[in-house]
């Protein structure tokens, strides 16, 4: 009787015998246990807990089966005391079945080693209600992984939240994470640049497969080399984020379609990629508000590839400084020598003051350079340092 | 996001900026406003401000030690008007203090003198 109900049940016959021959349930007679099984299935389906739920349950914790409702009951209540309220603790049953054998004690221990390494309460309860099986790992290890964590130069206070997320570190041991910095190391981040990703994408601590081949296949495939992924990862770590990388495609595409090549394309994101990051739209506003101030494709094409961070400045900084640089006819020089657009239009303008109505000089496309000078040629040549001329 | 409102973004270049980093939306706006604040008293005006915040939106993801932190080892190794070089590459505010000093330590090894290598950040370093 008892083994065709748990048939049709939905138990399989390893299951069965698991169930069966556990060492407290072995004691007891199927009649007795049958009363018992049907008993806590009840219980159990009225709480939420579906039929493939409660055979892992009583696969994994046979000894649930001799034990009384009322007793299972109490359980429930208690974990109450923890802020986990019924449906959260039916949840967490389903997941690690093993908190129904866990002492109150036990896991008040558990909330205490987490306060102490500065979780809140509502902190402890998401970790445990993403990875309850935190309740059955040892306090003594859990402190060690976390001071292993800050030993490494982890933020305190960002290394809880990354926990929060990711549960799952604390899994890693220092094996794992050497192994991690082994691989990170060969692909050219050194330990420093490992930590700073590590902080800002801790899955990747998880991961098993290769950073590259897993998470910029579509860029080795746009013709990107290993060599230039890595330095675009150090420079805009983000790029790593799913988010950006489901996207990459399409902002490729953006920028194919306002006419650059793949060649200038993979230029242009390996020098600034942060233009990857960027939306759509805000790439073609950039690129248009450049063509409204009277400049054609070609040239902006010119422009951007000979300084890509042109496309990242805000819309009405390039305007000034366009305007600004063809009221004293030097829009011409803006093509041909775009870097000008990156400087400070603050510091040019001070400067252009200085020298046409100070030094008496005209400024032309033939010696427009000397407004671009480094601050130490700028004081060599007129003695005054930047500070002076901001001031001036 | 009306913090960036008060600072006069308009909501195109503050969805622009959500839409680049997309984090924004869960940073505290007393964060965002002393981070912000950060950029006031180094000198940046608000286009400046707004120039760095929209090329660069993950400035606002940094923690304000961080950030302070940056800024003052900069100060320390006399680069002054900052509000100029951010202004050039907002980027430069994403560094850390570490990768500031890296830099640091290795233009000095290239045999770069410090007004030489304050040049290279200042005019230079992409």
């Amino acid at each position: 009787m008892l083994e065709e109900y748990m048939l049709d049940f939905g138990y399989d016959m390893e299951e069965i015998n698991l169930v069966k021959n556990s060492y407290k349930l072995a004691e007891y007679n199927k009649g007795t246990l049958l009363y018992n099984l049907k008993n806590l299935i009840n219980f159990l389906r009225k709480n939420g807990v579906t039929n493939n739920e409660i055979i892992y349950i009583t696969t994994i914790l046979p000894n649930i089966i001799s034990t009384s409702i009322e007793n299972i009951k109490l359980n429930i209540y208690e974990l109450n005391n923890f802020c986990f309220n019924k449906l959260y603790s039916f949840n967490l049953i389903k997941k690690y079945p093993y908190i129904l054998e866990l002492s109150i004690q036990k896991i008040k221990n558990k909330f205490e080693c987490f306060e102490d390494l500065g979780f809140e309460q509502k902190n402890i309860i998401a970790i445990l209600q993403n990875d309850p099986t935190l309740l059955g790992k040892d306090n003594f290890l859990i402190r060690k992984r976390f001071k292993f964590f800050l030993d490494n130069k982890f933020d305190r206070s960002k290394l809880i939240k990354v926990i929060c997320e990711f549960p799952a570190i604390i899994d890693c041991n220092s094996t794992q994470i050497n192994k991690k910095i082994e691989d990170f190391s060969k692909m050219g981040f050194n330990k420093k640049e490992f930590i700073k990703l590590i902080n800002l994408f801790p899955d990747l601590l998880l991961t098993k497969k290769s950073l590259l081949t897993e998470k910029f296949a579509d860029l080795i495939e746009y013709g990107f080399s290993e060599t230039n992924i890595i330095n675009i990862i150090k420079k805009a770590p983000y790029l790593l984020n799913k988010y950006y990388l489901d996207n990459m495609k399409e902002k490729l595409k953006c920028l194919s379609n306002l006419g650059f090549n793949n060649d200038d394309i993979i230029s242009i994101i390996c020098i600034n990629p942060f233009i990857a990051l960027y939306s759509k739209d805000l790439i073609i506003n950039n690129f248009n508000n450049i063509k409204s101030l009277g400049y054609s494709n070609i040239e902006i094409y010119k422009m951007i590839k000979n300084a890509p961070i042109i496309l990242s400045y805000d819309a009405k900084n390039m305007q000034e400084k366009i305007i600004f640089y063809k009221s004293i006819n030097l829009g011409e020089v803006l093509v041909f020598d775009s870097k000008v657009l990156t400087y400070s239009l603050q510091l040019i303008k001070k400067r252009y003051e200085f020298m046409t109505k100070i030094k008496m000089i005209i400024i032309n496309i033939d010696n427009y350079d000397i407004l671009f000078l480094n601050d130490t040629k700028f004081f060599e040549k007129f003695n005054i340092t930047k500070d002076e001329i901001l001031k001036g | 996001m009306d913090i960036l409102i008060r600072y006069g973004f308009s909501i195109e270049e503050i969805k622009n900026m959500m839409d680049t980093n997309i984090e924004i939306g869960n940073i505290e706006e007393e964060n965002i406003e002393r981070l912000i604040t950060i950029l006031e008293e180094i000198g940046c005006d608000s286009l400046q401000i707004k120039n760095i915040l929209v090329a660069n939106p993950f400035y606002l993801n940094r923690s304000l030690n961080d950030a302070d932190s940056l800024i003052k080892e900069m100060l320390s190794f006399k680069i002054d008007n900052l509000q100029t070089i951010f202004d050039r590459n907002p980027f430069l505010l994403n560094l850390n203090v570490e990768d500031f000093k890296i830099i640091i330590d290795s233009k000095t090894s290239e045999g770069l003198k410090k007004e030489e290598i304050i040049d290279y950040i200042s005019y230079e370093l992409v």
